[in-house]
């Protein structure tokens, strides 16, 4: 099967500290993939990279055949780790300006989405709770139908209610077609949603392993291996 | 790029406004006060001045927002977008202030010895389209070189990239002008003299009558020169974007 996104020996530095050292993986159509670990590590930077935010200092990565650039962007959809709306919005103006701008973008999806995480359209952004306005960003991202969707920590810093609720929303919404990367720490959290998972560590791929197959070799979950790897 | 100038607008509709609103409402008490006329035309200068060095700085911080911004970036648009939305951004802004100061100045038109103005008024069509074209490619070409000044020190990684950023624009700037000045005799701050005016005056005062303007062809190679900087400008901007800048 061809390969949805190729990353090839993607390195960043900044000045002299290397926050990813040459890596390299593929990710087919329709996976689920958890990108771990611990913070530092790189995930966030891997991310934007991929997502077309940061130039690599080397190496490259194509979605479905084509080069990173402006046609990739319309490819992918990137939540990233903060809030991307503006402070004046209202969640229907957010919601608005990802419709103006996406031609994949599905306005019957989102409003379905909206009500299942109870957020009101009449709502400004500024004034949404951090748990919230993860909601928002998921809607957001999740309300196109593209092939690749990147999630940034989706759950980092929110309450256990609200964790659930994300997570039943990724699994609920995520077009089964499309791939999509999580990123996070929390391990335990979303383990149970991963079809594979990377170990980023020190900015190398340490690990590139299907869950089902990391089970029966090493007899433990997810959330022990990434124990054993990143404890100190 | 209209979406990102209709998005732009939407996000700094307040100061705009706000601005506008006082402007207008500042020249209204001047008009309406009893104080000398000098003094109201000069309160109403420095108004509008200030007002002008705001929305020049606001559209400055559009330009910074959208090429910087996690939520422009995204979007997929052509990278030189980010540059016609901040342009027509800032004419606009421009053009609304040139509208309220035009009120005033229409107070002012009728009050102060007018004779001068009537004979521009009576200048041919062509010194008026000149005017208008030199005043829009400075316009532009002015924006440009803060865009890729912007550009050029949000290329930088580093800690310092306003003051790296100043330091660019006096060089740049400096370097423009010498250049200018050593091929053509005149620097980047003049106008290109597209038209040239010639007016009598005896003792202090402009005689009826004698206001003429001369078009020449002097113009044309400082204009070209400043044409060819505004496009390997956008090519700079470009690369700065595509290949330097980090979104944040």
């Amino acid at each position: 099967m061809d390969a949805l996104l190729k990353v090839n020996g993607i390195s960043k530095t900044y000045g002299k500290k290397q926050v990813l050292d040459g890596v390299s993986f593929d990710i087919g159509p329709g996976r689920l993939v958890g990108l771990l670990g611990s913070n530092g590590s790189g995930k966030s930077t891997l991310m934007q990279i991929v997502a077309g935010l940061t130039p690599a200092t080397a190496g490259d990565i194509s979605v479905a055949g084509e080069p990173a650039g402006r046609k990739t962007k319309s490819l992918i959809s990137y939540m990233p780790d903060r809030p991307i709306t503006e402070s004046w919005m209202k969640v229907k103006d957010a919601i608005a300006f990802y419709n103006d701008f996406y031609a994949d973008f599905d306005m019957e999806k989102a409003r379905e989405m909206l009500d299942f995480m109870k957020l009101d359209e009449k709502n400004g952004v500024s004034v949404l709770s951090k748990g919230m306005n993860e909601r928002l960003q998921l809607t957001l991202a999740l309300s196109r139908n593209v092939s690749l969707y990147l999630l940034d920590e989706p759950i980092g810093g929110v309450d256990p209610v609200a964790r659930g609720k994300i997570l039943d929303a990724i699994v609920r919404f995520y077009r089964e077609d499309s791939s999509l990367i999580i990123s996070t720490h929390l391990v335990r959290d979303m383990e149970r949603i991963f079809d594979e998972v990377m170990f980023l560590q020190d900015g190398r791929i340490v690990l590139h392993e299907e869950v089902e197959n990391l089970r029966m070799k090493h007899g433990r979950s997810v959330d022990d291996m990434f124990k054993e790897v990143f404890g100190e | 790029m209209m979406k990102l100038l209709k998005y732009d607008l939407r996000r700094n509709a307040n100061l705009l406004l706000a601005v506008c609103a006082v402007l207008i409402l500042c020249e209204l008490a001047l008009i309406l006060s009893p104080a000398m006329l000098e003094v109201k035309l000069g309160v109403i200068i420095v108004a509008n001045f200030a007002a002008a060095v705001i929305f020049m700085i606001n559209n400055l911080r559009v330009f910074d927002y959208n090429i910087k911004s996690v939520s422009r970036r995204l979007l997929p648009v052509n990278t030189l977008s980010y540059v016609w939305a901040s342009l027509v951004y800032g004419i606009l802004n421009t053009l609304a202030l040139i509208v309220i100061a035009g009120g005033a100045g229409l107070y002012f038109l009728g009050r102060l010895d007018a004779s001068f103005w009537a004979d521009a008024f009576k200048l041919p069509l062509y010194v008026w389209i000149g005017l208008a074209l030199e005043a829009v490619f400075t316009t532009v070409y002015g924006f440009l070189m803060f865009y890729v000044v912007i550009a050029l020190a949000r290329s930088i990684t580093k800690k310092g990239a306003f003051w790296v950023g100043l330091l660019l624009f006096l060089v740049l700037s400096a370097v423009m002008d010498w250049l200018e000045n050593l091929l053509f005799g005149q620097d980047s701050t003049q106008p290109f003299n597209m038209v040239t005016f010639h007016f009598e005056s005896t003792t202090g005062t402009i005689t009826h009558d004698s206001l003429t303007a001369v078009a020449g062809w002097r113009w044309f190679g400082s204009f070209g020169f400043e044409l060819l900087l505004s496009i390997a400008f956008l090519f700079v901007i470009k690369w700065c974007v595509e290949k330097r800048i980090e979104a944040r």
